[in-house]
């Protein structure tokens, strides 16, 4: 199993990505982070940087709902599509303020979603992802 | 020699063939000792008869197997071992008379050749001796000894026929000249048939002799005269019927004689053959015998002998026969003439009687004498005495009434001229002055010359007739007098029925003239139902002489209608002077009519008052039953299980005590002359109503009874009952469900409503008439041409249909109703009626408004809590998680300066974001509330306006223009807040969202329509992805513009949620980077 190299936040909200920074580099360990406001800019990083590379890259993927333009289901949905190599690279996570049930069902339900994390993230929490990707 | 041997061992008989030639002669030796036979055998082929063909029998029963084979010599052993000596000699000889016989003996000490010596008539041999030179010996002299045994004995046979013959002759002889002699002295059939047989027995020596005769109606012979035939036999003669083609019937057909000489064997006879055994009949003849040439008798004889009847036997037969035929013949006619002198005699003296009770004298006048010759009558007739019966001419005249001379004189006169017969009438005056009426004919007798030499005639005293024909006469005409004008009907007919006469009555009543009805049958006249027994009646009273019989039947108009007639017919044929069937008899039609209109009338009434199910019933002033029907007298039998007979007690029946007071009273109601109905229960047998009414039944002025008639009218009071407690209930019904029903007559166009509808339309219905106009002018005005629409289609297609209307309620609230309606066809598929329902749905409708309501409201509060939830779980959620957040990292020491400034920055944002939604949550919820605030007037431009103030800052620095066109409609009645935010929150999301680089451009335009106002608001912003986003326009917090961040994605969830507060629609017609369309509808 490939080490966890890489986090990637995406929310609009900039106070969320500066929060998941900051806890992320709190943990002490040297990830690549990489943070979207916009989820479509965050895929078009995928797709050019997933597919070009040959080497695999494992990448937790902290993703936002609530969003303008493309929702963070918008976002699964066109992830969805991409190449299992690509795809096997990527664990994705829900980062969310909401509470909703019905969110957090629909977010377990999706193949593609390992977790809900409901908002703030917290220095644990990562620690734990890390952990599950620590040999 | 083994052959042989073995042959006489195994075999009892057997040939021994010498030689071979089939003529040979043949010797039969019998003989069981097989070596006798052997020597025997050697012998003879040794001897002159060595071609001779040998036949062994070992006894004497196989010899008689030979007997047939002609043989010339029979070798006989006299000693067989089952022999019988010299009784098998005598057998042998019985057996073969033709034959030589030779005996075998042991020797000349042999008892056997003793005794056969004694008799001398055979030969015989010792078997010792035997050589072939004895036997040929024996064998010529036994064959010579034969020869002349034959020879004698034919010629004893010879002598014997002729001496037969002789008999035979003599034996016919006296059998011939004995029936001769019979037949000259006998004088009559029946004794010399008897004879005839006697002597044919007797010396025609016939076992039986008989004689039938011919019964030709009857095809049969019978016996009359026989000899020979014992007493138990004679039933087979008597009465034999003729056989067709057998020998009686062919003796009587042709005239030949018939003979069987063996009657056994006889296959004619075949039906005598076993009567003949048992009689021991060999032969017989039959011998027809004839009288005046025809055969009318056979002569049957039989003979016991076979083979009797020969020629000259027959010949004399036929001689005998044809003897008796001519005896016959001679009887015959000495009988006639002892018939004829007996019958002159008979006939003198019988005429003497006749002219004596005919009272007819006879006279014969002789010319030559002038003298007259008056028979025994005629002198009785003129009063003289027998004695003086000869008279002239000139005293007959004396007699002759002076009257009458003159008449009488011409014709005698004018007779004599002409020579011819005459007849006159004429008195006679007798000596004692009695005057006779005669009537005499005469007639002249002439010599061969033809001469006149006399007169002869006859004198007829016809004065008792005279006397007679004019009673008859008279009687006739009073008879006449009497038939004709009487009323009833007469006719005579003969036996036959032929109508001889009919009285003129027949016309009046039948129609037919005289001529007419004599020329009918009562075959012609009579009903054909009628005619059967009237003919019946008719045969039987032609066997009762002077019996009458009664009739009533139909007979036939002339007009052809069929007519009544009753009488009687009297047999008077053997009436003189009548001779007829006489039918008396007068026309019934008319009773019969009545008769039969009587009978159907009591037929019909008694139908009438049987076949109803009324009871009907009368009762005399005693209250006794006069008469009932059938109905009544099975409900009294029911009731009391008595019946009630006529007579009866009418109040003895049935009912309690109350009951028949009650009706004792209504009798007496009756009897009192009131006629009157009254309805009566009984629970007997169960819920019984009754209608009874009584009726006085009067005999002149006077009440006799009452006539009674119970109506059962139980159903029609159940039913009457159902009816009203049925409609009742409807009504019932219909006020409780405000439904009322109605119904056209397409045909008469005549509206019928229910109380109901009334009450709907709260009007009396007395006061007005029921029509459609009637029904419109309670219908709301906006609803009336809809309905009459509805109307009009109906009456197109036929089809059922409803439709609801608002009432035209002038006092306020408003009522609504339901109607439906369906045709009803006749056969011919054309609509005859309409009717329907019409329905106050008021209270439903109101229900149905306010559950609209409730239901409504609680959606929005359903919807409103939902959105709260997710306000909170979203909206609230997220600033506060971020304040989580960014307070666990403000509490970090190691935290950089630069990063601690970020996260007290991030801190103070996301309190203010939290506290704006807060804000917007109030807001949403003041929305709901502010429904219920009071609408007003509100000018579009006026709103605009002041919005166009409040952003002018954002306007200027966007550069943006505004333009608005409120010129169609600028009013609207309604909340001002809500208006005041759509326009704000429109306005300003174009101003915000617009393209870069490009200043917004803001178009808001009212239009009226009908019933509403529509408003657009267009703008040349960056547009929405519609395909995408299109369902969630509208949605709170959605936003779809990166670029602008700010957008808290609430204005158009305010918008969409106050412009349908307030009744109307939002639309968004968008296109990516070019603008967006909203178009507002509110309802007026």
């Amino acid at each position: 199993m490939k080490t966890l190299s890489r986090f990637i936040a995406v929310d609009d909200d900039l106070i969320d990505n500066m929060l998941c920074l900051y806890t992320i580099k709190k943990t002490g360990h040297e990830f690549d982070i990489q943070t979207f406001n916009f989820p479509e800019k965050c895929f078009e990083y995928i797709v050019s940087e997933y597919s070009k590379n040959d080497d695999e890259i494992l990448t937790v993927l902290l993703l936002d709902i609530n969003m303008p333009t493309w929702t963070g289901w918008d976002f699964l949905e066109n992830f969805n599509k991409l190449d299992n190599k690509i795809k096997q690279q990527i664990k994705i996570y829900i980062l969310s303020s909401s509470i909703d049930e019905k969110d957090i069902q629909r977010a377990k339900d999706n193949e593609n979603v390992i977790d809900y994390i409901v908002k703030p993230i917290t220095l644990d929490i990562v620690s734990k992802i890390i952990l599950n990707y620590s040999n | 020699m083994e052959t042989i041997d073995n042959i006489l061992l195994e075999k009892d008989h057997d040939v021994i063939s010498l030689s071979d030639s089939n003529n040979a002669v043949k010797i039969l030796l019998i003989e069981d000792n097989v070596s006798n036979v052997l020597f025997i055998k050697k012998a003879l082929e040794e001897s002159s008869y060595s071609d001779a063909t040998l036949f062994v029998a070992k006894n004497l029963n196989d010899s008689l197997k030979f007997s047939e084979e002609n043989m010339m010599l029979l070798l006989l052993d006299i000693n067989l071992f089952h022999g019988d000596g010299l009784n098998d000699v005598q057998c042998v000889w019985d057996n073969f008379p033709y034959s030589a016989l030779i005996i075998l003996v042991m020797g000349a000490y042999d008892e056997a050749a003793f005794e056969t010596l004694k008799t001398s008539r055979h030969n015989y041999i010792t078997k010792n001796e035997i050589d072939h030179k004895i036997l040929d010996k024996t064998i010529r002299f036994a064959m010579d000894r034969s020869i002349t045994i034959q020879e004698l004995k034919s010629a004893n046979i010879k002598l014997s026929e002729s001496e037969d013959k002789l008999k035979k002759a003599n034996r016919l002889y006296a059998f011939i000249s004995q029936v001769n002699q019979k037949i000259a002295h006998i004088k009559d059939q029946e004794s010399l048939f008897q004879n005839a047989c006697q002597i044919a027995f007797e010396f025609g020596k016939f076992k039986i002799a008989w004689i039938g005769m011919l019964d030709r109606q009857n095809n049969k012979i019978n016996l009359i005269a026989q000899k020979g035939i014992l007493a138990g036999d004679l039933t087979h003669f008597k009465d034999v019927q003729l056989q067709n083609n057998g020998p009686q019937e062919n003796i009587i057909r042709s005239g030949k004689y018939f003979i069987s000489n063996n009657i056994e064997n006889d296959r004619l006879l075949n039906d005598w053959k076993e009567l003949s055994i048992k009689l021991g009949l060999g032969s017989c003849i039959i011998l027809p015998i004839k009288k005046q040439n025809n055969i009318l008798f056979t002569f049957n004889l039989y003979s016991s002998e076979p083979n009797f009847f020969d020629k000259e036997e027959i010949a004399l037969l036929v001689e005998v026969t044809g003897d008796i035929s001519y005896a016959l013949e001679t009887f015959e006619k000495e009988n006639q003439r002892i018939e004829a002198k007996i019958n002159l005699e008979y006939n003198q003296s019988r005429l003497k009687e006749a002219q004596k009770i005919a009272h007819i004298g006879n006279w014969e006048l002789s010319f030559a004498s002038g003298q007259a010759m008056w028979s025994e009558e005629a002198c009785r007739i003129y009063g003289i005495r027998p004695e003086e019966n000869i008279q002239s001419f000139d005293t007959w005249v004396s007699f002759i009434h002076p009257e009458d001379l003159d008449e009488v004189m011409k014709i005698t006169n004018e007779a004599q001229k002409t020579l011819s017969s005459s007849t006159l009438d004429h008195r006679i005056i007798l000596k004692n002055g009695d005057i006779k009426h005669i009537h005499s004919a005469s007639k002249f007798e002439f010599d061969k010359d033809g001469k006149p030499i006399g007169i002869y005639g006859v004198s007829h005293d016809v004065t008792e007739i005279k006397r007679k024909e004019e009673q008859i006469i008279q009687n006739e005409k009073l008879f006449r007098v009497l038939i004709e004008k009487g009323a009833d009907m007469t006719t005579l007919a003969t036996k036959l029925g032929k109508v001889t006469y009919c009285s003129p009555s027949i016309t009046t009543w039948l129609g037919y003239n005289s001529e007419e009805f004599l020329l009918k049958y009562p075959i012609d006249l009579i009903h054909s139902d009628d005619i059967e027994d009237y003919l019946k009646n008719r045969n039987s009273l032609l066997q009762t002489p002077g019996e009458s019989f009664h009739f009533q039947q139909r007979r036939l108009h002339k007009n052809g209608n069929w007519v009544w007639c009753e009488g009687t017919v009297t047999n008077l044929l053997d009436q003189p002077g009548v001779n007829s069937l006489v039918s008396n008899f007068r026309d019934i039609s008319k009773q019969k009519k009545i008769e039969t209109q009587q009978a159907f009338d009591r037929n019909n009434l008694n139908a009438l008052i049987n076949n109803t199910n009324d009871l009907l019933w009368s009762v005399d002033m005693n209250f006794k039953l006069i008469t009932s029907n059938e109905r009544f007298d099975e409900l009294v039998k029911y009731m009391s299980g008595q019946t009630i007979v006529k007579g009866g007690d009418i109040l003895a029946v049935g009912f309690s005590t109350e009951q028949l007071n009650r009706f004792k009273i209504s009798y007496e109601r009756a009897f009192e002359g009131d006629t009157f109905t009254e309805v009566v229960y009984s629970d007997i047998p169960t819920e019984f109503w009754s209608e009874i009414s009584y009726y006085p039944i009067r005999e002149g002025d006077k009440i006799i009874g009452t006539a009674c008639q119970s109506h059962d009218i139980t159903d029609k009071r159940k039913a009457d009952k159902k009816l009203k407690q049925s409609e009742s209930r409807l009504k019932e019904a219909q006020a409780l469900s405000h439904i009322s029903n109605w119904e056209v007559d397409l045909l008469t166009g005549i509206n019928t409503w229910s109380d109901e509808l009334y009450n709907i339309f709260k009007i009396e219905r007395e006061a007005v008439q029921p029509s459609l106009e009637l029904f419109f002018s309670f219908i709301h005005p906006d609803d009336v041409n809809y309905i009459k629409e509805m109307i009009k289609k109906a009456f197109r297609t036929f089809e059922d249909s409803f439709f609801y209307a608002k009432m035209d309620t002038k006092e306020g609230s408003p009522r609504y109703l339901y109607a439906e309606w369906r045709f009803e066809f006749n056969e011919n598929k054309k609509p005859v009626r309409l009717y329907g329902i019409l329905q106050d749905i008021t209270e439903r409708k109101n229900a149905e408004i306010t559950q609209e309501k409730i239901s409504a409201d609680i959606i929005q509060r359903n919807k409103n809590l939902e959105q709260f939830s997710y306000i909170v779980s979203h909206n609230l959620r997220s600033p506060i998680a971020n304040i989580i957040g960014l307070s666990t990292a403000a509490l970090d020491e190691d935290l950089e300066p630069d990063m601690k400034k970020e996260v007290m920055k991030g801190l103070s944002n996301s309190v203010k974001k939290l506290d704006n939604v807060i804000t917007d949550l109030n807001n949403i919820l003041q929305t709901k509330q502010e429904v219920n605030q009071i609408k007003e007037i509100v000018h579009f431009s006026k709103i605009a306006d002041d919005i166009r103030s409040s952003v002018i800052n954002l306007i200027k620095k966007e550069n943006a223009v505004l333009h608005f066109d409120f010129s169609e409609i600028d009013e609207i009645l309604t909340i001002k807040s809500f208006i005041h935010s759509i326009f704000y929150n429109l306005i300003s999301n174009s101003l915000k969202y617009h393209q870069p680089n490009v200043p917004p451009l803001i178009k808001i335009k009212s239009i009226k329509l009908k019933g509403k106002i529509e408003l657009l608001f267009t703008d040349n912003g960056m547009g929405i992805d519609l395909k995408n986003k299109g369902d969630q326009v509208f949605g709170l917090y959605k936003r779809f513009h990166k670029e602008s961040a700010e957008g808290k994605g609430m204005g158009l969830y305010m918008v969409k949620t106050q412009v349908e507060a307030i009744g109307g629609k939002i639309h968004i017609e968008s296109e990516v980077n070019k603008g967006t369309t909203f178009k507002i509808e509110f309802e007026t």
